[in-house]
């Protein structure tokens, strides 16, 4: 009786382990990464091994025109791809480049991205770009793969998810601000913008308005399959003996307001 | 207008080519004229060395009116040298070329018989080479006018005068150095004391195959199998030549009289069957056989070099830039040329020129990298939206502004940097200076305005007006 016990745990370990495998979670969590340095740019408590899995993930802003998930995707994605060709998909349709703009050639090289690694895709349907996504997420050619995507189906977003179990590839929606319905998505996140912090040593306006400091924002885990949740509020980090403006996730010491006699004095250098 | 050619009738009116056309026309009232078409000639002189190959393989077009074959080891095939120049010369003439022939043992001394021997076919056996030369013109050693010239004037009419004179002394007839060398050079050339090689013309191998089937295809597996039969040539052909698939199209011809042309095109030259089928199968899925198709044209329209890749140790197939070629080419083919691209900065310090969209996989040429901007937005706006704004002071950043019908407070602001338009990229007279400034409201999101113009112009256009280029993260 105890041996047949044992025997129908091992039989159901291994159909989990099958069912994992579906959706590619178990495969997954066994890639190799460079988990030491991913550490190294977010937060000590962030659940960085769930972004490197080859699942969809769904990333959401709180308010329109917030661009906070492009910036939290970004991170993501240069983390994920660090060597020299490896490349990921960045895909738009319809009026999302009038929206909030295309990317930026200078700007991603300011934050540490080289323009090269991404493969950028512009079309006027949804649609296309959801064959585009699951084609490249299938694939396995690209280490990752980034939609913005206005709408789509359960069924859609099933297919995506499959895709990208099949092709071990990280599929990644951008969604709007007002973003509801089902999906299959593995991990739901909500970013917002929140008020960064001042460079004191920026001279004020002739108003009294400071220079802006290291850019601010809340991440939150809201829906995730294995039942983590949490909420964080980041900055972009200013790395030591790196290029200016870098980017890396750092958790916030906490919103202080700046020490005032800095800018005081910073005022009195002016005159 | 010169004279390029004349026929024989021209000829013994007296027109010479590089004559002047009113000359010509004075000469001979009567006189037709066509226009020389450069192009069409040297097409019709490689179709001619293509054919002449029946007689050698080693066949040079030299110069826009000879051909040069190398007979050594093929001419007893003809029955001997001069049974195959004979037939040489017959079936050009059946085309309808007039031929001169010349054979002898140094590409000069066969030139030289062409164009300056008493009959059209002259054989110079091997060992009669100088008494063959002696009695033509120094000009027949491909010399230059001038050279031929100043010989002229020395006496020196014919190549047989010139055996006699001792090498040194020749050379120093003439001012240059060069000169000289160049016409003992050519002497030694035509008397085979100096090597000088045949170079056989590589034609491009056709790379196009057809397949007419016995009955019409009225099915798709029957289109799908001439498909499958003319791509498999092709790849055997492309792999002797080392070449891999740029572009590729298969034409149908419907009984009819219809054609459809199903293409495709490569990131990287492709040499891989099955993904070229994944490539076309769609397309030949759509093909309307209606009464039938009767004729199949498969053709590679562009090709470029491929090197042999090895294959892994492991099953894992071709490596990771293949699978990635293979996916920008299923992308491209259904989405467009234009919706895959990727981008570059430009040395350019207006933002909307700072950077270009080139196509995916295209070997970076190594170009000036743009400067380093570490204040620069995320996204840009090709097209910069106005923005209503309130500002504390005119020359200052605005402390609130209006953008998509939401007014934002801004707390934070850095700036200006002033972007002053490129006098020269042709720019219009509108282009106005700019003040940029990073921005960030209350919410925290952070935005890149600009002021353009400025308030002390000193010929005022307009009053400066606000826009936003970019979203900063």
């Amino acid at each position: 009786m105890n041996e047949n016990r044992q025997q129908k745990i091992i039989d159901l370990q291994q159909r989990l382990a099958t069912a994992g495998v579906v959706f590619g979670v178990r495969n997954s969590l066994k890639q190799p990464s460079a988990s030491s340095e991913i550490h190294h740019d977010f937060p000590p408590d962030f659940p960085v091994d769930l972004v490197q899995m080859a699942v969809l993930n769904e990333i959401s802003t709180t308010t329109y025109g917030d661009i906070s998930s492009y910036g939290f995707a970004l991170m993501i994605l240069r983390q994920i791809a660090m060597a020299q060709d490896e490349k990921f998909l960045w895909c738009m349709a319809g009026r999302q480049p009038l929206e909030s703009g295309q990317l930026f050639a200078l700007g991603l090289s300011a934050i540490g991205i080289d323009p090269a690694k991404i493969i950028q895709l512009e079309v006027r349907r949804t649609i296309d770009v959801l064959w585009a996504m699951e084609e490249a997420a299938r694939s396995g050619a690209l280490k990752a793969v980034v939609g913005i995507i206005d709408n789509l189906t359960f069924t859609q977003s099933r297919r995506l998810s499959l895709a990208a179990a099949r092709g071990q590839t990280p599929v990644f929606m951008l969604r709007p601000y007002n973003n509801d319905g089902a999906s299959t998505a593995f991990s739901r996140w909500r970013l917002s913008s929140r008020p960064g912090q001042v460079n004191i040593y920026n001279p004020r306006t002739p108003s009294g308005i400071q220079g802006p400091g290291r850019a601010a924002f809340e991440v939150e885990l809201y829906q995730c399959r294995d039942g983590r949740r949490g909420k964080w509020v980041c900055h972009y980090e200013n790395q030591k003996h790196q290029t200016a403006h870098r980017l890396s996730v750092v958790a916030t010491t906490g919103n202080r307001t700046p020490v005032s006699h800095f800018p005081q004095r910073a005022k009195k250098r002016n005159r | 207008m010169r004279i390029f050619a004349t026929n024989s009738a021209a000829h013994i009116a007296g027109i010479k080519p590089a004559m002047r056309l009113s000359d010509a026309r004075a000469i001979c009232h009567q006189l037709q004229v066509r226009q020389h078409q450069a192009k069409a000639d040297t097409d019709e002189m490689s179709r001619i060395a293509c054919w002449l190959e029946r007689y050698t393989p080693s066949v040079q077009i030299h110069g826009p009116d000879t051909i040069l074959l190398d007979i050594t080891g093929s001419a007893h095939l003809f029955g001997g040298e001069n049974p195959m120049l004979t037939n040489l010369r017959h079936r050009l003439v059946q085309i309808g070329y007039t031929t001169r022939l010349g054979l002898a043992d140094t590409i000069g001394a066969a030139f030289a018989l062409v164009r300056y021997g008493e009959k059209d076919i002259t054989i110079i056996a091997p060992d009669k080479l100088h008494q063959g030369l002696a009695f033509l013109p120094v000009r027949a050693l491909r010399l230059s006018p001038e050279q031929a010239d100043s010989l002229y004037g020395l006496g020196l009419k014919t190549i047989g005068n010139l055996f006699d004179i001792p090498r040194a002394s020749l050379a120093r007839r003439f001012s240059g150095v060069r000169d000289g060398a160049s016409v003992l050079k050519r002497l030694d050339q035509a008397l085979g004391l100096c090597h000088e090689p045949l170079q056989p013309q590589r034609h491009p191998p056709s790379l196009r195959f057809s397949l007419n089937p016995a009955e019409p295809c009225l099915h798709h597996d029957g289109i799908k199998a001439v498909f499958d039969i003319l791509l498999d040539r092709l790849l055997a052909k492309l792999e002797r030549e080392m070449q891999g698939l740029r572009k590729l199209s298969f034409r149908c011809f419907y009984t009819d009289g219809g054609e459809k042309c199903l293409s495709a095109s490569f990131a990287k030259p492709c040499r891989v069957k099955k993904h070229i089928e994944i490539l076309f199968n769609d397309q030949l899925i759509d093909i309307d056989p209606r009464f039938g198709l009767d004729g199949f044209v498969l053709s590679a329209d562009l090709t470029d070099k491929v090197q042999a890749f090895q294959n892994g140790l492991l099953e894992e197939g071709h490596h990771q830039t293949g699978k990635l070629s293979e996916l920008i080419d299923r992308l491209v083919n259904r989405l467009g040329k234009d919706a895959i691209f990727q981008v570059e900065g430009y040395q350019s310090h207006l933002p909307e020129r700072a950077q270009n969209r080139v196509p995916v996989l295209q070997q970076a040429v190594n170009k000036p990298k743009p400067p380093h901007h570490p204040r620069r937005p995320i996204t840009i706006f090709t097209h910069p939206e106005t923005i209503e704004v309130i500002a504390e002071i005119p020359e200052g950043p605005p402390m609130r502004f209006h953008w998509r019908r939401v007014l934002r407070q801004v707390t934070r602001a850095r700036g200006p940097e002033r972007i002053a338009p490129e006098w020269w990229s042709g720019g219009s007279g509108t282009a106005r200076t700019r003040d940029y400034y990073e921005v960030e409201d209350i919410g925290g999101q952070r935005y890149w305005l600009f002021r353009a113009g400025l308030y002390d112009e000193p010929v005022p256009a307009s009053p400066p007006h606000w826009h936003i280029h970019g979203l900063f993260l």
